[in-house]
């Protein structure tokens, strides 16, 4: 009997839900909306007074999630933040980069040099021997003995070359030469590198002197490709002369041969002198080198 | 007496429908609300019978479903009825006062219930119904809260229908 009355109950009761679930999925919400509002409106005073009751529970409950959420995001910005400075520290180097080509780019406009542009992609693993490998050879141009710059002034010149990279003779190695001249007394002279000490300036003429800060430019002599009027250094003393008849002066070189990523190869000199200072206009004494297009000089 | 004892049920049971609605999802575990309510409708159903636990599964299913806003109405009650009456076929098969079965049964009918609600869900729902792994995954966790819940659900039930002679003869026992 027992077990008849539960069965009718189940059944009465499965039947109540399933015309319950009917009415509501085919009237709509419109149908059922009444019974819920009377259910909200009746439990919510309920809700209400719980909630109360149970808000420092679910604040703290809040709170400790909010401490997991603001550690994680704690971790995220801190990811970010290094991502960012990363990003900043390889845009600060590439606003260098871009810096070094404009600076070489308008040297070259203002030089009216026709040069190749370069990379440089390695340097001399040698303490004795200064010397950088750039990324131009024969394929584009450049020639052994030819000039190398920045946009500081005189790099070196092109050692040897292969059919796509370049070997470059430093200007403060030893065994680098070139003719150059004082732009304020105009005394012509030799250039040679000597190492990691300062450059040396010699001047052929022992009675033409030059003085402390006067800027060297390098110089037209025959058999040298490299053009005249690129700065090369400011003498910074004169050395002791008590065993040498002539006067020998220490230079120290505009180009820091340590920082170069872009430098120019020079394919042809300009017709005139590179006007490298502004009062380097000073002076007239011009060699024509073989090769090179005439200067003011031959006029 | 009678009267009483409907009271009492009563009492329980909205504490039980509001506790389900407002205190519950607080300390939901991935994203799931245990299910109260089908372990005390396991734990009256096993003690008072299954009219008792079909009783309340028809009141609460349905106050359920009126409190929830987007639910059909009469699907909790189905689910609930249904294992109001499930659990009634299987009482007398089962040793009396077992707390740790009545704990298991709680478990495994809370996932049933859950796995129910995930399949009407996927029957009569107008949006996008819940993906399988969603509702197995859900079933798993509102299982294991339900056997967690059975224990203090089963004391309180004990001491409020029985009263508290009930519990000493229990302990005595």
């Amino acid at each position: 009997m027992s077990q008849r009355r539960v069965w009718g109950l189940f059944v009465a009761l499965i039947l109540t839900a399933l015309v319950l679930i009917t009415i509501d999925f085919r009237e709509g919400d419109g149908a059922t909306d009444a019974g819920r509002d009377v259910a909200a409106t009746g439990l919510a005073p309920f809700e209400r007074g719980l909630a109360r009751v149970l808000s420092p529970v679910r604040r703290l409950g809040d709170g400790v999630v909010d401490l997991f959420a603001t550690r994680s995001e704690n971790q995220r910005l801190r990811a970010e933040l290094e991502e960012l400075r990363e990003r900043r520290r390889a845009f600060a180097d590439l606003e260098r980069e871009l810096a070094d080509v404009r600076a070489l780019l308008g040297y070259r406009d203002e030089a009216g040099l026709t040069t190749v542009p370069a990379r440089v992609i390695a340097v001399s693993p040698s303490n004795f021997e200064w010397t950088l490998t750039i990324d131009v050879g024969e394929r584009d141009g450049v020639e052994r003995g030819m000039a190398v710059v920045s946009s500081d002034g005189l790099v070196g010149r092109v050692l040897s070359t292969t059919a796509s990279a370049s070997r470059v003779l430093l200007a403060v190695d030893p065994n680098f030469s070139v003719a150059a001249r004082s732009v304020t007394t105009s005394a012509l002279g030799l250039v040679d590198g000597r190492g990691s000490d300062p450059m040396r300036f010699g001047p052929l003429d022992p009675r033409r002197t030059v003085s402390v800060d006067d800027e060297i430019v390098t110089a037209t002599f025959p058999g040298s490709a490299i053009p005249a009027g690129i700065p090369i250094g400011r003498i910074a003393t004169e050395d002791d002369r008590s065993s040498r008849l002539s006067s020998v002066y220490s230079l120290l070189p505009f180009v820091d041969v340590t920082r170069l990523d872009h430098v120019l190869v020079v394919r042809s000199a300009p017709a005139v002198d590179v006007p490298a200072f502004e009062d380097s206009d000073a002076f007239d004494i011009e060699l024509p080198g073989p090769g090179l297009p005439a200067t003011e000089g031959d006029g | 007496m009678r009267a009483q004892r409907l009271a009492t049920l009563a009492a329980m049971m909205l504490t039980a429908l509001l506790l389900q609605v407002s205190v519950l999802p607080l300390v939901a575990g991935g994203g799931f609300v245990p299910d109260l309510l089908v372990v005390l409708i396991v734990v009256l159903t096993l003690e008072h019978g299954a009219r008792t636990g079909l009783w309340v599964a028809g009141v609460s299913g349905l106050l359920l479903d009126l409190s929830a806003a987007l639910v059909p109405l009469g699907s909790s009650m189905l689910v609930l009825v249904s294992v109001a009456y499930v659990l009634g076929l299987l009482r007398p098969y089962l040793s009396e006062r077992a707390d740790l079965t009545t704990a298991i049964l709680a478990g495994l009918f809370a996932a049933a219930a859950a796995l129910g609600h995930g399949g009407l869900a996927t029957l009569l729902s107008a949006q996008e119904p819940p993906a399988l792994a969603l509702v197995l995954q859900s079933s798993l966790i509102v299982g294991v809260f339900g056997v967690l819940l059975a224990p203090p659900v089963l004391v309180l039930v004990r001491r409020t229908l029985e009263g508290p002679e009930a519990m000493a003869g229990e302990l005595a026992r």
